[in-house]
């Protein structure tokens, strides 16, 4: 930089000056950027790479978390989903059938009601609910009797227990009182029709009709044990009568009033891919949570991890 | 003699750090966005799964020239057919994209750096000129200031697509709790229509913005990681016309 003082050296141009400190500047900008982009990479590499909860690593499934908190803060009252005319209303489209049993036989089917607050003084009590035997016309037995009047087999010790829920809290002895209601018990509670838009988390959506009970209405029918605290159970969880599907809701759902306990779609009784007699229909989540042929409910405090989000789904599904 | 001869070259700011900074940022984001996008789109686009169709094309009329997207894109990408995982992704770094562009936003704001960016008047005019100058039909370079007109048009317009592309994916996140803005939008499914192509347009941006990085050479590129340009500077005055000399 001092070449004033020597005679010897050649004159510096001040142009290669500039050009060496820019050629300083350049490399101290690459290495850092450099840095940057190794320290991309490697984020990218633990984050695809992480342990994975129920399928899905767990930052981002922390990530789901987070967004149903921002949700729920956000939106603690959720306003009304848009509806629309009937006459807009579409064919919903069949997509899965999971846990669904095609074959039901209709008369056989009712709804398991578990963590109400005085199970045995409702007349359809039954000691354990786990014991009701749903019965589906691929069994040879079952198409002869077609019973009018089922009954449930509720003597302890006997094995009834092929096609019960699996139970993840209980142990085998231990009995599941609760209530066991029919299609009529239901339709006894007010009917509400609302046409609303569908949606699956494949992305494509349906303006559809469904009518049934508000499940708000349902709950005041048959309310559940309260805390101690005297507040409502934290979730409820519903599932399929093989247990193979199941769904987790919380109150705040729930209570809203256009989530349905649903048995019509345009007017007509469920269809069994539609999960005839009964199942959710809420425009508060996305399709994956609204359980066809809903055979149980639980009240709980417990959030049971529920089908899709052991698949990599996000329990909340919140829309 | 010339021991303390003037330079004829000079180093000059063009990008402040923070733009610097946002700028190679936002570029992993926009890339994790429009992969894992691809990922969910996927999932409502496979006949053989008894889904409807690929839901978005191109054409005239009925007749179809292109639709979204054919079987050999997903496998010239190497994409998993994973939905969960595209939502995952897309549900997680939602939150850094937006907040990376308010970032940008806000400073450009705040910095007075919008006065580089905002086309002026005679933008389209210019940019016309900026294009017959880069396909050679015209022979002065255009007049630019940080930024010529075409680059301005293209830099404000793809602020206003990231802005685009956060209020459709509200609208599409949550159509029941931001109802208003779903219906603002025109619909649930015409969400989903305006967020897909403003995706197509974020890869277009990115082609051409590429193209022109790559014909304007190095001391334009290096500018975006070091800050500076190497310019010819006129003595005494310089002028508004930094010429880069490579």
């Amino acid at each position: 930089m001092s070449s004033q003082s020597s005679n010897s050296r050649p004159p510096v141009n001040p142009d290669d000056e500039l050009r060496r400190a820019m050629s300083r500047k350049t490399r101290r900008s690459f290495l850092i950027g450099g840095a940057a982009t190794a320290a991309t990479v490697g984020a990218y590499e633990w984050l695809s790479h992480a342990k994975q909860i129920g399928q899905l690593q767990s930052p981002l499934r922390r990530a789901e978390q987070f967004n149903a908190a921002v949700s729920r803060a956000l939106f603690p009252e959720q306003p009304l989903a848009p509806t629309y005319p009937m006459s807009r209303s579409t064919e919903l489209r069949l997509n899965a059938d999971v846990g669904l049993d095609l074959h039901m036989v209709p008369d056989s089917w009712r709804l398991q009601v578990v963590g109400l607050a005085h199970p045995e003084k409702y007349k359809q009590y039954i000691e354990d609910v786990d014991l009701w035997e749903y019965r589906s016309t691929d069994n040879p037995q079952d198409v002869a009797q077609a019973p009018e009047q089922p009954n449930p087999k509720v003597r302890p010790g006997e094995s009834l227990h092929d096609a019960a829920i699996p139970k993840t809290s209980s142990m085998d002895t231990t009995r599941t009182p609760g209530i066991v209601l029919s299609l009529d018990d239901l339709r006894a509670l007010p009917f509400t029709q609302q046409v609303t838009q569908f949606k699956c988390i494949e992305g494509w959506s349906q303006i559809t009709s469904f009518g049934g009970a508000r499940f708000a209405d349902f709950l005041k029918a048959y309310p559940p044990q309260l805390n101690p605290d005297g507040s409502l159970p934290r979730y409820v969880t519903m599932e399929t009568a093989n247990g193979v599907f199941s769904s987790g809701l919380d109150f705040a759902t729930l209570l809203h009033p256009q989530t349905l306990l649903c048995y019509q779609i345009n007017g007509r009784p469920l269809s069994p891919g539609h999960g005839a007699p009964l199942r959710l229909a809420t425009p508060l989540k996305y399709g994956y949570k609204q359980i066809k042929q809903l055979a149980k409910i639980t009240y709980t405090n417990h959030r049971a991890v529920d089908f899709w989000e052991t698949r990599g789904y996000d329990w909340f599904a919140g829309l | 003699m010339a021991t303390h001869s003037q330079p004829t070259i000079e180093i000059k700011r063009k990008h402040s750090l923070a733009i610097r900074w946002m700028h190679w940022i936002n570029f992993p984001l926009l890339f994790t966005m429009i992969w894992s996008g691809i990922l969910i789109y996927w999932a409502d686009s496979i006949p053989d799964l008894g889904h409807w169709k690929r839901v978005y094309r191109v054409g005239i009329g009925s007749h179809t020239l292109f639709r979204f997207f054919p079987d050999w894109l997903y496998s010239a990408l190497h994409a998993p057919f994973n939905l969960t995982t595209g939502l995952g992704y897309h549900f997680f770094f939602m939150w850094l994209f937006a907040i990376n562009g308010i970032a940008y936003v806000t400073y450009l704001a705040f910095s007075g750096a919008w006065r580089d960016i905002l086309p002026g008047c005679h933008a389209l005019r210019d940019a016309w000129h900026v294009f017959l100058y880069d396909l050679h039909l015209r022979k002065a370079a255009p007049p630019h200031h940080t930024y010529n007109a075409a680059q301005r048009i293209a830099y404000t317009l793809v602020v206003l697509m990231g802005a685009g592309s956060c209020l459709t994916g509200l609208a599409i996140w949550k159509p029941t709790s931001l109802h208003w803005i779903t219906t603002l939008v025109g619909g649930y499914e015409i969400a989903r229509w305006l967020h897909f192509w403003l995706a197509i347009g974020f890869v277009v941006f990115f082609l051409i913005h590429v193209w022109q990085v790559m014909l304007a050479g190095w001391n334009n590129f290096r500018s975006m990681v070091t800050g500076d340009e190497l310019v010819a500077t006129t003595i005494p005055v310089p002028t508004h016309n930094e010429e880069p000399l490579a």
